[in-house]
């Protein structure tokens, strides 16, 4: 795995400044207490006649508890440390978002179509490849889609569809 | 003894039949193949497989699974000792002599020694778990709800503590594990759990969904443009692959070690095979006489690990199979899968499920030899595989998730759900969670809530039962051995950054 220090250069993030344990740790409390909040609303039971709140309630609690330790125990910024690093917005959207595209246009366009779209998207989200290569390497993984999936596998996935 | 041996016979009656020898040779190629390209590690491997095994009876599914286990982690040592690129994890020690020794020419016989030593540790794991697992499976008739749950308890708690990084954090991802695993009808009541009125979630949450999402989807988010631009020119040639007499000399005790290392640390529920490797390397430069080697190319910095990862994962193999308690991850995973199948697994599996078990030992074997079988005349297209660039590799991978995980209930609700639990997964990365652990709460999640539950009941909801009985007693005895090991490690260790972070 790649080292995924922040660049040095970039000023500190409020992110940076708070720490990856306290933000960490705000998102376990918050988690938590949601979910033991919602298990209140499944019956809860008793320890002899469980009913189905009884143990994510206590997961949801358990977190919570989990989650201040880490605040707590958190030593702060060290010199030297790790920032959070930098998010790859690019890549983020691009990524999330051709599976996104292969789920909506794979009901409405059909296999085909959402291969495409979601393979040009996807290696869209890599600084490295051209609209080109990007287009390319969609072709290729298309043919190969309609001739394992649709052909070898006899998956049910219309190679078009409309609406 | 004779009873094993008759046992090990019928298992491989089991794995030889032509249906299931078939899925255990696909399983073995398809797992070398991915697991070779740069990248794709062990986990990503099997999720992405995950989804062919829905269609196929549990013994034949079972068997690939393990076949893709173990055959991406010879593929992913070709990429580690090739590349310097570990996809798994415990690879990261092979690549600290096996890439110097491909600078100095010699990655083939690095490869030769790897696939030796793989054999033979693996050979030496089965062997144990074909005679450790009855003795197992003897005291097994004796585990009611209590010690069940107990006895999972453990296996969490070793799971989220013994792993890399935080124990706190683990602990935390294994509870969101715990949830996940709630997600969905409750057997009990029939209400549904979390589902937010979405009639997809009924039936819960689909494990390659999950694990995809985390396993493949986080890792392409933080990985793209990040991964260093490394390609090879290395041409092997089968001839290259054999190591010289003195290459092999100075391979057979790291080997016989190697092998030690991982049997001791199979034993030990929730010690990660990355732990293991760095422990058979540390051992071997430590003895060594001549230390200042190891990092510039020395042989058995790469046997050790080598031998000590293989034989460490055909021992997790014994608790996963004869108790249901996954040792890691890539356990939690394959247990999963039974489960989807409807095999019920725990201390009852072996007796019940002769069949899967016995037949999964045989295939270990046969793989095995397999494995050596392909991969010496198949070295060639392996060190082509490696030049594919990631940039072309994420996308094509991305479809392969995408497809598969909609072949499962032919419905793109599990491909949004893939997309939620790889932002998920890389946010928790991002802020240094571990997000093993939670696969493997999620897996155990149902089984302890059923087991808890049936226990509360025949005590009426007393929790001294767990100290009274003495299976249980112990376990128990044994989680707060590591909460407490855990706590002084933590006060001992002054506020400085770990060195062991830096090796991921």
């Amino acid at each position: 795995m790649t080292d995924r220090s922040a660049d040095g250069r970039r000023p500190a993030t409020l992110a940076d400044r708070l720490g990856k344990d306290r933000i960490g740790a705000a998102l376990l409390v918050v988690m938590g207490a949601s979910i033991a909040t919602l298990a209140l609303t499944y019956r809860m039971g008793t320890a002899t006649r469980m009913g189905p709140g009884y143990m994510p309630f206590f997961y949801g609690v358990l977190m919570v508890l989990v989650g201040l330790a880490i605040g707590v125990a958190a030593r702060g910024v060290r010199e030297g440390d790790r920032g959070v690093a930098a998010v790859n917005w690019r890549g983020w959207l691009c990524i999330l978002g051709a599976l996104i595209a292969f789920a909506i246009i794979g009901v409405y366009g059909g296999l085909v179509p959402a291969t495409f779209i979601a393979v040009f998207l996807a290696a869209m989200g890599s600084a490295a490849n051209s609209a080109r290569t990007a287009a390319l390497l969609a072709t290729g993984l298309v043919i190969a889609a309609v001739l394992i999936f649709s052909y070898g596998l006899k998956l049910q996935f219309a190679l078009f569809a409309w609406g | 003894m004779e009873q094993a041996l008759a046992d090990l016979l019928y298992g491989f009656g089991v794995a030889l039949q032509p249906a299931n020898l078939m899925w255990v040779v696909i399983g073995v190629v398809l797992g070398n193949l991915i697991g070779v390209l740069p990248g794709l590690g062990a986990m990503t491997t099997i999720s992405m497989l995950l989804p062919l095994t829905y269609v196929i009876p549990a013994v034949p599914a079972i068997l690939m699974l393990a076949g893709i286990f173990y055959g991406s982690m010879y593929g992913g040592a070709i990429c580690a000792i090739l590349l310097n690129l570990p996809s798994h994890p415990p690879h990261a020690v092979t690549c600290i002599d096996g890439y110097p020794m491909t600078l100095n020419g010699r990655g083939g016989a690095a490869l030769g020694v790897t696939m030796m030593a793989s054999f033979f540790a693996a050979s030496v794991g089965i062997m144990l778990m074909v005679f450790v697992s009855p003795l197992l499976e003897a005291v097994a008739f004796k585990f009611g709800p209590t010690e069940i749950s107990a006895v999972m308890l453990l296996g969490l708690l070793a799971g989220s503590t013994m792993a890399r990084g935080s124990p706190l954090k683990g602990i935390a991802m294994t509870l969101f594990g715990l949830f996940l695993g709630s997600v969905g009808t409750d057997v009990s009541s029939g209400i549904q759990r979390y589902t937010f009125g979405l009639p997809d979630l009924a039936d819960g949450v689909d494990l390659a969904a999950l694990s995809l999402g985390l396993f493949g989807i986080a890792d392409f988010l933080l990985t793209v443009d990040r991964r260093e631009v490394s390609t090879t020119t290395t041409r092997i040639t089968m001839r290259q692959m054999m190591p010289t007499r003195a290459e092999l000399k100075r391979s057979i005790l790291p080997m016989l070690r190697g092998t030690g290392v991982g049997a001791i640390f199979g034993a030990m529920p929730g010690t990660g095979p990355t732990i293991t490797t760095f422990v058979a390397y540390a051992l071997e430069r430590k003895i060594s006489k001549s230390p200042d080697r190891f990092g510039k190319g020395a042989i058995e910095g790469v046997t050790a690990p080598e031998a000590a990862a293989h034989s460490k994962t055909q021992i997790d193999f014994i608790p996963t199979m004869s108790l249901g308690i996954p040792g890691d991850p890539v356990m939690a995973l394959l247990l999963g899968a039974l489960i989807i199948k409807g095999v019920n697994t725990g201390p009852q599996l072996i007796t019940e499920h002769p069949d899967v078990f016995w037949g999964l030992v045989a295939s270990f074997w046969i793989g095995n030899l397999l494995l050596i079988v392909l991969n010496v005349p198949l070295i060639g297209i392996w060190v082509r595989l490696l030049r594919i660039p990631y940039r072309f590799l994420f996308p094509s991978a991305l479809f392969f998730i995408a497809i598969g995980v909609y072949s499962t209930h032919n419905n793109v609700f599990d491909i949004l759900l893939v997309a939620v639990f790889g932002c998920v997964g890389a946010i928790f990365l991002l802020l240094e969670f571990p997000v093993a652990p939670v696969v493997l709460g999620f897996v155990l999640g149902p089984m302890l809530e059923e087991n808890f539950r049936r226990a509360m009941v025949l005590s009426r909801g007393d929790l001294m039962i767990y100290l009274e009985r003495p299976i249980s007693a112990t376990f128990i005895v044994l989680c707060l051995a590591l909460v407490l090991l855990q706590f002084y490690s933590y006060l001992r260790v002054p506020p400085s950054p770990r060195p062991a972070r830096a090796m991921h």
